[in-house]
């Protein structure tokens, strides 16, 4: 059983990872800028494999 | 002193109720994208659409900042939905496949420069726009956009004739008189070869989400 009071980095990683993609992706339907897919696709695996080495890549908790 | 036996211990209180931020977050986004989709369909509202699904995305990552940050319990369900919306929006951006236009083959072919339109658009399939049998072209150029969600998109020109093309493929490929590049996000700028005298006649903006765009002359 998790304890309560301990952080869980994967969850915390993965939501900044999904802020900063959800802003993104916002910004772009709004027309503020224009994501293009050859640059849009290598930040995205860049990012989601910075998330999976922030949390630890295992799950589990701090 | 009593014989009789001592009194059962009594039951463990029940645990507190835990409050669960992903369940809560994952909640409000389901509800959120099942309004959304609805005021889509009764063509109450079709403009808020687009924010909705970033909009998921973000109340997603600040759930799970939220979760993780007050519990070391798992948000392996939260994150997993934040994935797959992550995913469509991805594929969204890179494919902009267009909601009008329909599926299925199509074959353009004005006769005169009038009946060229401004627009032409197709959801799945292969559009052909045939220019090679105009009859006149008109003072000043005509722009033509073309979209194809997923499929091909050709256009035949008149030979002899100057036109200004941008070919545009999220992935696939784009040919432009004979000139081809491929790959993810291909852009190509092009004019036609013509005598040094001719003026433009048309000017293309020609895209494909997934697919292949291409250009030569009739």
């Amino acid at each position: 059983m998790a304890e309560r009071g301990a952080v869980n980095r994967t969850a915390v990683a993965f939501g900044v990872f999904f802020v900063l993609a959800g802003v993104a992706f916002l910004l772009d339907r709004l027309g503020v800028w224009d994501l293009r897919a050859r640059y849009l696709l290598p930040a995205m695996l860049i990012a989601l494999g910075a998330a999976i080495l922030v949390g630890g890549g295992t799950g589990r908790t701090s | 002193m009593s014989d009789l036996p001592a009194p059962p211990p009594p039951p463990p209180a029940p645990p507190p109720e835990r409050f669960h931020v992903g369940r809560l977050v994952l909640g409000l986004v389901i509800v959120a994208i099942g309004v959304g989709a609805l005021l889509r369909a009764l063509d109450v509202a079709s403009g808020g659409w687009k924010v909705i699904l970033p909009g998921a995305l973000i109340a997603i990552g600040v759930g799970l900042l939220a979760a993780g940050l007050r519990s070391a319990r798992g948000q392996g369900g939260l994150i997993a939905v934040g994935l797959v919306l992550t995913a469509i929006l991805t594929i969204a951006t890179v494919v902009e496949v267009p909601l009008e236009g329909g599926v299925g083959d199509r074959v353009e072919r004005p006769m005169t420069f009038d009946r060229v339109h401004a627009e032409y658009h197709l959801a799945i399939g292969q559009l052909t726009i045939d220019l090679s049998r105009l009859s006149g072209y008109g003072p000043v150029p005509k722009r033509l956009v073309a979209r194809v969600g997923i499929g091909k998109l050709l256009v035949v020109v008149p030979s002899g004739t100057l036109v200004d093309v941008r070919g545009h493929a999220g992935v696939g490929d784009v040919t432009i008189f004979g000139r081809s590049d491929s790959g993810i996000d291909v852009d190509i700028a092009s004019e036609s070869l013509a005598p040094s005298d001719s003026s433009i006649i048309f000017s293309f903006d020609l895209s494909v989400g997934i697919g292949q765009v291409e250009v030569r002359h009739g």
